[in-house]
């Protein structure tokens, strides 16, 4: 055990942090659920994309600079720490590529990663349904497979939901039905779609904040090439398993994101403490060793992968700590605002533009997606200690 | 930047394991509560193991290992609920007299005699056997009591196998004197609470082991009360909580030697969240057990009674959380992305 930077990690360090001082806006970005704020976005990206700086964890054959986790950490950290845009293409880059490169053919590969990568294409990730959130076996959204003039087609029917980004997205991907009558998570499979096909519709849903940051598809009779499906017929449970496994395990959410709320929230105290009950200050303390704690266990985790450790189930432990202490954190400021807490950006006197604000209605989502907090504690229960199924 | 154990390490923590779940089992346990002692009659077999020498160097007999091994170590004897003082003997008092150049250490190692530990921020010794010295730190001075000088008054503990006793013996052979005796104090007590997190790891997995085993075991409603989900909660939180209270312990371990004030936060992280995970466990495990979990029937209560007991020991909750905040809050120690290994790289020196 030896945790010092090498010379090395310390060199790339420097060189993120100087190239991140040169590009990243000085002012920060509009929302990303905005069509302006979108297109920023992908600029961004793309500005990314030209410093190579996209995707350092993928492969140099598919764009990245094949960094190890440790160097994604440290990437990571100094994105964060320079105040860097979110990354609208998250869901293409972090969930969806990873998936292309265990599961997709050359010429998917080909077609769909360097796009990806450009920000050409944004990616949403379609799985649930209005009957089919927690229990996403439920799907119903079917894909029949015609043949017309000698090409193979799947023809999708259904709807989908709470599909983030995906009112100014390019693609979709998600699972369908291609077994008519197969049960569960059987006869299912991952097929890939663009928005903007005929017979694809996108309701624009409005989130707590306004913003329509997630939309409803439906697909009525809307076509896409058989060679738009990534694996085999079938195999979509099993390849969305691995899509969601990458979600709750170590990208998702990087552990910077929560030191730096944790820094702000230190801040905040430091302005209000005169005012502040006197539990508060170690409330805030506990939240800043909880988001230590978080970067502690993303490195040691980090490091066991390396050491060509995998991981299991316990991923579902970093969905359930970093959601929680995210939503802990906010509350908390939220508190010390008292009577500003519930101004918006725009209003003049709100505390730090309103991201206080803003960024609690988020942290309420964050036990909500990615599988809720109460999926998770199941498949804590019964995947790591073992306890019997229902 | 390497967050993993050496094989050698992993290795000497599987022979502990293996011999301890062997040898102090909860029947033991139960034995010894029983018959009102704690028996150390199994002190010689931990000698044996090297144990008592873990941390003392080659040289003077013992096995030279590093905190960060012994951090294991303490895991697995806290795992079994061991009475016997391992982390007083081997963690505190026989690395500082090895590096106090003291005889006593290759001694201890030796199994020779034992030296237990008395400190300001604990009250009492425990454990205390017949033959036994004592290293007593106080502000300004160490002293090592000699067994034939020790006159102390027992008081007792809720957990039948700590036995508890107070120190009355005057002045008597100085080791160390002002300055030096402080920085010794504080190294004391920086090994004392990370060692004790170290333990208390160890209880809190054993706790989450034992409810796990029970709640499939136990049938209410015609089904083993693990199915139902109120109970598969409290214990995936439980498990949660321990996940994340590792490697905040062991990153203390691997940095004890680096800067004071590093390690001081480090260490007093360790113990908070350890203390916090085996607290919020116990309660868990106590629910998941229903009625049996308030007696001595059910094993759990010899480690719930630890729990309590540990997490007061080497500074509570409040001694470490003072410090935390007279450096976060009211100190200027950087906070934020790139500073958590800060002590050790490029990072510290930002902006
Ligand atoms: C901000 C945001 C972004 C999202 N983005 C996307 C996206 O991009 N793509 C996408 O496909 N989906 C997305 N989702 C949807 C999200 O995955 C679902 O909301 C989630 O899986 C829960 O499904 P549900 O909303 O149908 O709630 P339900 O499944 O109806 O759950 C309601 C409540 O019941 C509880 N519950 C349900 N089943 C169980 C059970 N077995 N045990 C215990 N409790 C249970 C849940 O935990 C929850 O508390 C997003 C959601 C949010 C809030």
């Amino acid at each position: 055990m030896d945790l010092r930077y090498t010379d090395e990690q310390d060199q790339f360090r420097r060189e993120v942090r100087d190239w991140l001082a040169g590009h990243v806006p000085a002012e920060p970005l509009p929302s990303l659920d905005t069509p302006e704020g979108f297109e920023l976005h992908r600029d961004w990206e793309r500005t990314l994309e030209s410093g190579n700086w996209g995707m350092v964890t993928w492969p140099v054959e598919y764009g990245g600079r094949g960094c190890n986790l440790i160097e994604w950490l440290i990437f990571e950290e100094e994105y964060y720490r320079a105040g860097a845009p979110l990354r609208v293409s998250q869901n293409g880059i972090f969930l969806l590529g990873p998936t292309l490169m265990e599961f997709g053919t050359d010429a998917q590969k080909a077609r769909f990663l360097p796009p990806m990568a450009a920000g050409d294409e944004i990616w949403a990730q379609a799985w649930s349904e209005p009957n089919a959130g927690s229990d996403m076996a439920a799907i119903r959204s079917r894909a029949t497979r015609v043949t017309e003039n000698g090409e193979d087609f799947y023809v999708l029917e259904g709807q989908k939901t709470w599909s983030s980004r995906a009112v100014f997205a390019d693609w979709g991907f998600g699972i369908f039905r291609t077994e008519p009558d197969s049960k569960r998570h059987k006869g299912l499979s991952f097929i890939l779609f663009p928005l903007d096909a005929d017979g694809i519709t996108i309701r624009p849903i409005r989130q707590l904040d306004g913003d329509a940051g997630f939309a409803e598809i439906f697909f009525d009779d809307a076509r896409v090439p058989v060679a738009n499906r990534l694996g085999d017929e079938g195999q979509g449970w099993h390849i969305a398993m691995a899509t969601a496994g990458f979600e709750r395990g170590l990208m998702l959410r990087s552990p910077a994101r929560f030191q730096v709320t944790a820094r702000r929230l230190i801040e905040l105290y430091r302005q209000n403490a005169e005012r502040v009950s006197p539990a508060t200050g170690e409330r805030v303390i506990e939240c800043y060793l909880d988001a230590e704690a978080y970067c502690l266990n993303t490195y040691y985790t980090a490091s066991r992968l390396m050491a060509g450790g995998r991981i299991g189930s316990e991923a579902s432990c970093n969905k359930i700590f970093w959601s929680e202490l995210d939503r802990r954190m906010h509350r908390i400021a939220m508190s010390m605002l008292g009577a500003r807490a519930e101004l918006t950006e725009h209003a003049a006197d709100a505390v730090d533009a309103g991201r206080w604000l803003d960024g609690y209605l988020f942290s309420l989502a964050g036990p909500i997606y990615a599988g809720t907090n109460e999926i998770q504690r199941n498949i804590i229960a019964e995947r790591c200690l073992g306890l019997p199924r229902a | 930047m390497d967050f993993t154990f050496t094989t050698d390490e992993l290795e000497l923590r599987d022979g502990a394991r293996e011999y301890l779940r062997g040898r102090c089992t909860p029947e033991t346990l139960r034995g010894l509560v029983e018959s009102g002692t704690a028996d150390l009659a199994g002190w010689p077999e931990l000698v044996e193991m090297g144990f008592a020498g873990f941390l003392v160097p080659d040289s003077a007999g013992g096995l030279g290992m590093s905190d960060t091994a012994f951090v294991l170590l303490a895991e697995e004897a806290g795992y079994v609920a061991m009475p016997e003082p391992l982390v007083d003997v081997a963690g505190i008092a026989a690395p500082l007299l090895a590096a106090l150049d003291s005889d006593a250490a290759a001694q201890i190692a030796a199994g020779a005699i034992r030296v237990l530990t008395s400190h300001p921020l604990n009250p009492y010794v425990n454990q205390l056997g017949t033959g036994d010295q004592v290293l007593r730190f106080s502000d300004d001075k160490v002293e090592l009591i000699a067994a034939a000088d020790i006159e102390t008054t027992t008081v007792d503990s809720i957990d039948p196998l700590r036995q508890l006793a107070h120190i009355e013996t005057a002045e008597t052979a100085i080791l160390a004197e002002g300055v030096e005796a402080g920085t010794l104090a504080a190294r004391a007590a920086l090994r004392g609470a990370l060692f004790t997190a170290g333990e208390l790891l160890g209880l809190t997995a054993a706790m989450i082991d034992m409810s796990r085993a029970y709640a499939v075991e136990r049938k209410q409603f015609g089904v083993a009360i693990g199915t139902f989900q109120a109970v598969k909660h409290h214990l995936a939180t439980a498990f949660t909580r321990l996940e994340f209270a590792r490697p905040v312990v062991y990153r203390a371990a691997a940095t004890l030697d680096g800067d004071e004030r590093r390690a001081r936060l480090a260490v007093a992280h360790a113990k908070i969240a350890a203390a916090d995970a085996a607290t919020g466990a116990a309660e868990a495990a106590i629910q998941v057990h229903g009625g049996i979990g308030y007696t001595f029937e059910a094993d759990l209560h010899l480690f719930m009674k630890r729990v309590w007991a540990l997490c007061g020991l080497w500074g509570d909750r409040h001694h470490h959380m003072r410090f935390v905040d007279s450096e976060i809050l009211h100190g200027h120690l950087q906070t934020g992305p790139a500073t958590t290994f800060a002590a050790n790289g490029l990072a510290s020196g930002q902006h």
